[in-house]
């Protein structure tokens, strides 16, 4: 273990070029989205120039005033949420129309999300992880009233009893797992479990906590409520940003379960994260399937794999673990992706009804093709990038399963995986047809050409969806498993 | 657990429950204070007997947190809903769920309370440090059940809060800086509530979250 500044520079250079935005408001004027992509940029390197230190030298970098740590289990997810922060901030500086929030406010919430997420990820505090988790959660629901309408005020306040009861749950988690070891620090409770161990039913209780609050936080079935109104009540940009929120969150519902799952590796923990697991898989992907909304397809699509994630991390296995890591990531990644398509068709067009889109592709090429690679790597086509993060899941999923029941039940979770998959990709490749291909209706006919660096992001995602697809090693790599 | 420990945070668990029948939003907000006031009473009352017995500065900065973390949530945060109350409009409106239906919920709740900590006690006593935990979450499931029977956002709003308040014993013991972190995120809450529903208001001209769609 190495002390280091890098980690607390990491989170704290989004922080600080956020206090910059209501000083430079006047002198940058609409050049403000400017200061977002800095923020993100500076954070985004330090967490490359930990890679060395971690992943080569197998060092732990601790940061030294702040609880934060980075070792190989969360290398991989920083890096996730500084590139998809930085990839939303360009697309932000791109294409943000303005809105509710004054444009300091906005790219100063912008920025505080940002630096929350990276230390949410990077904290091993069980108290520090329930307040930027509980803050994370409260800046997303603020920037989610940035939108213009009634309609974001509704999902917001949605979003906020949800989650603020989430919240009270995650505390009771928290508050247990401290009364009981004394200790505040995650490695210190794994190592010194104290009554913990004693008493059983309290870890339990806490794990369940941890999955019922940071469920509704992340928006896993059946806590998934705001979901489908959040996302199309958010601005494109602001649902981008999301992406890396859901890293920041699986991950933390990871880090906390798992180090209960060590002390007291009980099938009770993994029965419940598979059974949120398997129920989000099931009711997202039926959801999505009927929509007519891109929006609200895309939200209950990821409520389908935020199902898949807590399923893989749930089962606590070396292998689980590495599929969990490039799932999430991938995900998050493609996911992105294709918010950012679905987003530049929605600032054009001002509709999300599928019903009255169509003959995108002559004016939107790139961020047709755009869409369609991001989707189809969320789905696991071949070679793309979902391909092997799929792979992946199903060979730790039928490892699993076969070690611990009968082979006809390691078959059947993997046809019920496939099947949703086949399920996805049908719905996909129909809102393609239905947004992209066909004749133009009278409102695409009015659409203006695809400006060049708009969809500069998303080709990124696509680019990448591709390069990881051939190349897993570079993500595998990363997260130390290659 | 101690019936001393029951009947002290029984008014809590009444106050709780009378919220999810009461039809005025000024009525909701003063039950909201003195709910936190009567669950935040005891935790204070041992502050100021450790001040009394041990005259440390240790025991004085922890009763000087306790009472701050007690008026913020008797005083602060019910005055931040006043405010929003004041802004928007102060509603008279019957719950979702009728009286009678809500009165058998809260008899299940407590049955299911009991329930639950049967279950605590039948593998081991439960811990000294956490035997308020079953009371704790009989008054949070109440609140949650104030925060789902009303439909006016600030009724919905001050069943949030009460859940929140339902944790103040289990916190009696946690570092102080996690406390003021954790006051400073819910006044952060409140104020972000405060905000969404008095933009609501202006849009919709209603509380009611039905009608805001």
């Amino acid at each position: 273990m190495a002390a280091s500044l890098l980690p607390a520079f990491c989170f704290f250079s989004p922080l600080f070029v956020a206090v910059l935005a209501p000083l430079l408001d006047s002198i940058l004027g609409k050049r403000l989205p400017l200061l977002v992509i800095i923020g993100t940029s500076l954070s985004f390197i330090s967490a490359l120039l930990m890679i060395p230190h971690v992943i080569f030298s197998g060092i732990i970098l601790q940061s030294p005033i702040l609880p934060f740590q980075v070792n190989s289990t969360n290398i991989a997810t920083l890096v996730g949420v500084a590139l998809i922060s930085f990839l939303s901030a360009i697309y932000n500086a791109l294409s943000e129309g303005g809105g509710r929030l004054k444009p300091f406010l906005y790219n100063f919430f912008l920025l505080f999300f940002v630096s929350v997420m990276l230390g949410l990820t990077m904290s091993y505090d069980i108290f520090v992880i329930f307040i930027l988790a509980e803050t994370t959660t409260l800046v997303s629901i603020m920037l989610v009233t940035h939108s213009h309408g009634k309609f974001p005020l509704q999902a917001a306040f949605k979003y906020l009893i949800i989650t603020g009861i989430g919240a009270v749950f995650v505390l009771v988690g928290v508050t247990i797992i401290y009364e009981l070891t004394e200790t505040t620090i995650l490695l210190e409770i794994v190592d010194n479990p104290g009554q913990l161990l004693d008493n059983p039913k309290f870890l339990l209780l806490s794990a369940a906590c941890f999955i019922i609050g940071l469920g509704a936080d992340i928006g896993v079935a059946p806590f998934h409520g705001w979901m489908p109104d959040v996302y199309p009540a958010s601005t494109p940009t602001v649902n981008s940003f999301r992406c890396a929120k859901s890293i920041a969150l699986v991950f933390t519902l990871y880090k906390l379960v798992h180090s209960l799952y060590v002390i007291y590796p009980s099938s009770t923990i993994v029965f419940l994260m598979g059974g949120v697991g398997v129920f989000s898989i099931t009711l997202g992907v039926l959801l999505a399937y009927r929509q007519k909304d891109f929006m609200r397809m895309a939200a209950y699509f990821s409520i389908e794999d935020y199902g898949h994630l807590t399923l893989a991390y749930g089962l606590f296995t070396p292998l689980s673990f590495i599929a969990g890591q490039m799932y999430l990531i991938n995900t998050a990644l493609m996911e992105m992706g294709v918010l950012q398509t679905l987003g530049l068709v929605y600032l054009r067009s001002h509709t999300f009804n599928m019903d009255t889109l169509g003959g995108l592709i002559e004016r939107m090429k790139k961020t047709a093709w755009s869409y369609i690679l991001c989707a189809f790597s969320l789905v696991g086509i071949p070679p793309l990038s979902g391909f092997f993060a799929k792979w992946l899941l199903y060979s730790a999923v039928f490892d699993f399963l076969s070690r611990h029941s009968s082979l006809a039940v390691s078959v059947s979770a993997i046809i019920f995986l496939l099947g949703a998959s086949l399920i996805s990709l049908t719905f996909f490749i129909r809102s393609f047809q239905r947004v992209f291909l066909g004749k133009s209706t009278d409102i695409t006919k009015k659409m203006d050409e695809d400006p060049p660096l708009t969809c500069l992001s998303p080709v990124i995602s696509a680019v990448a969806a591709i390069l990881i697809g051939v190349q897993p090693q570079i993500l595998l790599g990363l997260i130390g498993a290659s | 657990m101690e019936t001393a420990v029951f009947l002290a945070f029984s008014p809590a668990i009444l106050i709780t429950a009378w919220a999810s029948i009461t039809r005025e939003t000024r009525r909701m907000i003063h039950l909201l204070s003195l709910q936190a006031a009567t669950i935040g009473i005891v935790e204070l009352t041992s502050c100021i007997i450790d001040v009394i017995a041990g005259l440390t500065l240790e025991a004085f900065i922890e009763f000087l947190m306790a009472f701050i973390e007690w008026i913020s949530c008797v005083a602060l945060i019910p005055f931040i809903l006043y405010l929003c109350m004041k802004r928007t409009e102060n509603t008279v409106s019957t719950p979702m769920v009728s009286v009678r239906k809500t009165v058998a919920i809260m008899v299940t709740m407590a049955i299911a309370y009991l329930a639950l900590e049967a279950w605590l006690l039948s593998f081991n006593p439960i811990p000294t440090q956490l035997e308020t935990l079953p009371l704790c979450i009989l008054i949070l499931s109440e609140a949650i059940v104030v925060t789902a029977v009303h439909r006016d956002a600030v009724k919905i709003l001050v069943g949030l809060n009460m859940a929140i308040n339902a944790l103040y014993p289990l916190l009696s013991h946690v570092p102080l800086v996690y406390i003021a972190l954790d006051l400073a995120s819910i006044i952060f809450v409140n104020v972000i509530a405060a905000f969404v529903v008095a933009k609501s208001f202006d849009e919709h001209k209603t509380l009611v979250i039905t009608e805001w769609r």
